[in-house]
């Protein structure tokens, strides 16, 4: 039992004091009414197309927000049978299904068309149907969006694509060109570096073969032109012209591009490579240290051969230079170049070391882009880092890094994946 | 004492062939879909089946409940308000005595404030306003159809519980005498004493007021006068209308100016053996006069005079056996004669139903405060 006060609830019994003295719908009814108003003001103000309809193929229509009003010209005090189908068309293929009967309230389908305004052109449009059931009676509820001005700018973004499209095409071809030139100079100032390398190193057997030459004049002279002699003389000579052959076929070979990714046997290629510089490095007094961790030749990878080749050389050639400069302006005594092979993980590590004075902070960022160099005009175009950087990288799935350590050393590192 | 008042009486047709109003009311009520409750008997009766016509006709649905008892339970306002709920019923057209009327009360209220009817228990203790609601009365008696009050058992607890708001006023009463005709003998005298004690107790409430007093008094004179020639006549339309009259009357003063210990007690006894209640109400009746009379000596002269006691006003004695001996004989005369031992009550649920009626709200208006003991006294003696 509720424990009221007895004289609070005796005037409750005679009608005073009640919490609820008068029982009347109309300040509900006022306040629905409120409510309405500040729903149909919201709506006005909703630039969506909305109308309400009476579920069915025939269903008329009866209640829109402005924007629906203001497209459609037809007003809410319109008194004709405005049907939906009367008012969009439905863009071909799409129908709505009138036997969804038993379809979930608020099942929202998408459609597109054109709207049918009573005053203006006809009016592309999205529009989403929702059944809406209110009592026993059914809707349709129509919230529609004008979509020409997307339609537009659709189009023009297409054409816009296009446009890009074609540019970028052009701008890859342009590339490719320019790549293709850059491997055409590259190609031309490996084929100064032959030409370069093997008049070095056949300075040394022309001299030979010339003082051979010479000899036998003196040998005429002095009658010693004997069977022994010219024996000795042709073995000499042979030799020297068979080292010479040798040295262009080792070129040939070096700078001849491969066409497929082949195993490669990645100390032995090392070792191919240093013989091609290893003389000229001999008759400049540099060091040549090799270091190979090689246990049971396992370090084996994939690539192009040659290609590889190029690139060790032309970091050795670049090591060289910078060596002997340091040399040259008395900056250090003994100058060395270190060639390190060794694995780890998956992965096969070639470093290119030496100690020709380091690369300035300023410029280690740049050192791979084209046509960047720090030699003097004539010695070098600045596409040696960059094409090499290039060759490992996109070609042979590998990386090179370029860091400087204590003392003027500098260290080029070759990372390739281990064939397993 | 200020004697400023507030009086809630519904909006009622009364006369032959009111009931026939009730497809327009519901119309103009906004109805779509009608609860109409009611109980077996009054479908027996065929009261029913011309209202459910009369809505079929006007184009409104319904929906019918009937699983109703006398002393309507809370268990039944619960499945009501369940197939009001639903069905998605708007109205609720009550067709009946007090039974189903004060449940279909209790639907209303579950209906726009859910819970449980033992929620709303007590006084003002209704937050919403309830749907719209047509009562058409087939006895004469209960009043429910005009009345504040709603009495639903606690079924657990075995008591009545007394709403009492002017929320449950409901919003249209069409009283058609006509119906009454197919009440039993029995059932016309209980109701009738029923409006009778409404008459009485609205009368000596300490809530009365002259505007109150005048429909109590009215209802008085009518009930001493035509009750009798209803049972003795009981196809007779006049005499049914005069009666219904009486009971219309009593329930607008008793609605305004509530109730007292007779309905205390009766709602305690009712609820806990299931009892008529106008039976309990004319059982109790003369035992409360007794007491109540030294306490409200202008009101009961006022009540002897009505009897036709034509002796010493100041004569307090002679004046209270009057009232009590006429009381005895109209209930002789309509066929309440058990006492409410005869009527099940043992000595040893008296000290419960004291108290139960004790706490009831209907005793705040009593025109003396009555201790449990006094109670207890009542229940010995009756």
């Amino acid at each position: 039992m509720p424990n009221n006060n007895n004289k609070d609830m005796f005037n409750k019994i005679i009608g005073l004091g009640e919490s609820s003295p008068v029982k009347s719908y109309y300040p509900e009814l006022r306040k629905r009414l409120k409510e309405l108003e500040k729903f149909r003001f919201m709506m006005d103000g909703i630039n969506d197309f909305i109308a309400v309809f009476e579920f069915g193929p025939n269903g008329k229509l009866l209640d829109s927000n402005k924007a629906f009003r203001e497209i459609s010209c037809i007003s809410r005090k319109d008194t004709n049978d405005n049907i939906l189908s009367s008012i969009v068309t439905f863009n071909n293929g799409q129908t709505v299904n009138w036997d969804q009967n038993n379809a979930n309230e608020h099942s929202t389908v998408t459609y597109t068309g054109v709207l049918h305004s009573r005053c203006y052109d006809e009016l592309p449009v999205e529009f989403k149907l929702t059944p809406m059931n209110i009592d026993d009676q059914r809707y349709l509820v129509f919230i529609g969006r004008d979509i020409k001005e997307r339609l537009e700018k659709e189009n023009m973004l297409t054409k816009l694509n296009i446009m890009l499209e074609e540019k970028l095409e052009k701008v890859i071809q342009e590339k490719l060109k320019h790549q293709e030139m850059m491997i055409k100079q590259s190609r031309m100032a490996a084929m100064g570096e032959m030409i370069g390398n093997i008049a070095h190193q056949w300075r040394q057997p022309l001299n030979s073969l010339g003082l051979y030459i010479q000899d036998t004049v003196d040998a005429f002279h002095l009658n010693q032109l004997d069977k022994e002699y010219l024996e000795e003389f042709i073995d000499n000579s042979m030799n020297q012209i068979n080292f010479m052959s040798k040295t262009i076929d080792n070129f040939r070979n070096y700078y001849k591009p491969n066409k497929a990714k082949v195993v490669l046997d990645v100390h032995k290629l090392i070792k191919e490579t240093l013989s091609i510089i290893e003389k000229q490095l001999e008759a400049n007094n540099i060091e040549l240290r090799v270091i190979v961790e090689d246990k049971n030749n396992k370090l084996v990878s994939f690539g192009y051969a040659n290609e590889l080749k190029q690139v060790i050389l032309n970091l050795i050639a670049n090591a060289y230079d910078a060596v002997k400069h340091s040399i040259d302006n008395h900056s250090i005594d003994q100058g060395f170049i270190e060639v390190a092979l060794y694995e780890k993980g998956k992965h096969i590590y070639i470093e290119v070391r030496d100690n020709g004075g380091g690369i300035h902070d300023k410029i280690i960022n740049k050192i791979f882009e084209p046509y960047f160099t720090t030699k003097q005009e004539g010695e070098g175009v600045g596409i040696g880092l960059y094409m090499s950087k290039l060759i490992i990288e996109n070609n042979m799935e590998g990386s090179l890094t370029g860091i400087n350590s204590d003392y003027g050393i500098t260290t080029f590192i070759i990372k390739m994946n281990k064939k397993i | 004492m200020n004697d400023l008042r507030r009086i809630v009486i519904p909006e009622f047709m009364i006369g032959r062939g009111a009931r026939f109003n009730a497809g327009g009311y519901a119309l103009n009520l906004g109805a779509k879909k009608v609860l109409l409750v009611t109980d077996e008997n009054v479908q027996k009766a065929g009261h029913v089946e011309d209202i459910a016509g009369l809505l079929s006709e006007t184009g409104v649905d319904y929906v019918i409940y009937d699983r109703i008892t006398p002393n309507p339970k809370d268990y039944e306002v619960s499945d009501g308000a369940e197939l009001y709920i639903n069905s998605k019923c708007d109205c609720i057209i009550a067709v009946g005595g007090g039974s189903p009327i004060d449940c279909a009360k209790g639907i209303a209220i579950l209906a726009t404030n859910g819970g449980n009817i033992s929620d709303y228990e007590g006084v003002d203790m209704i937050p919403e306003p309830i749907p719209p609601m047509i009562c058409i009365p087939t006895t004469a008696g209960t009043s429910a159809d005009v009345s504040q009050f709603a009495i639903i058992t606690n079924s657990k607890l075995k008591y009545k519980m007394a709403i009492i708001s002017k929320m449950v006023v409901p919003d249209v009463a069409l009283i058609d005498a006509e119906t009454l005709t197919t009440m039993d003998a029995h059932l016309t005298a209980t109701t009738g004493m029923d409006a009778l004690t409404h008459a009485i107790e609205a009368l000596v409430s300490t809530a009365s007021c002259t505007f109150t007093d005048i429909h109590a008094i009215d209802a008085i004179r009518l009930i001493i006068n035509y009750l009798p020639k209803c049972l003795q006549y009981p196809e007779n339309l006049d005499f049914r209308t005069e009666v219904m009259r009486a009971s219309l009357e009593a329930g607008i003063a008793f609605s305004n100016a509530s109730l007292g210990a007779v309905h205390a007690i009766a709602h305690s006894l009712g609820g806990f053996l299931d009892l008529p209640h106008g039976e309990c109400n004319a059982v109790l009746l003369p035992h409360i006069i007794k007491h109540n009379f030294p306490h409200n000596i202008e009101k009961y002269i006022m009540l002897a005079r009505a009897f036709g006691f034509t002796g010493d006003v100041t004569d307090i004695k002679s004046a209270s056996e009057f009232v009590i001996d006429k009381i005895n004989n109209l209930n002789k005369e309509v066929g309440i004669t058990r006492n409410i031992s005869q009527m099940g009550v043992k000595l040893s649920d008296i000290a419960t139903l004291s108290e139960k009626a004790f706490n009831d709200p209907c005793m705040i208006t009593n025109p003396v405060e009555m201790s449990i003991n006094d109670i207890t006294e009542v229940f010995e003696n009756a």
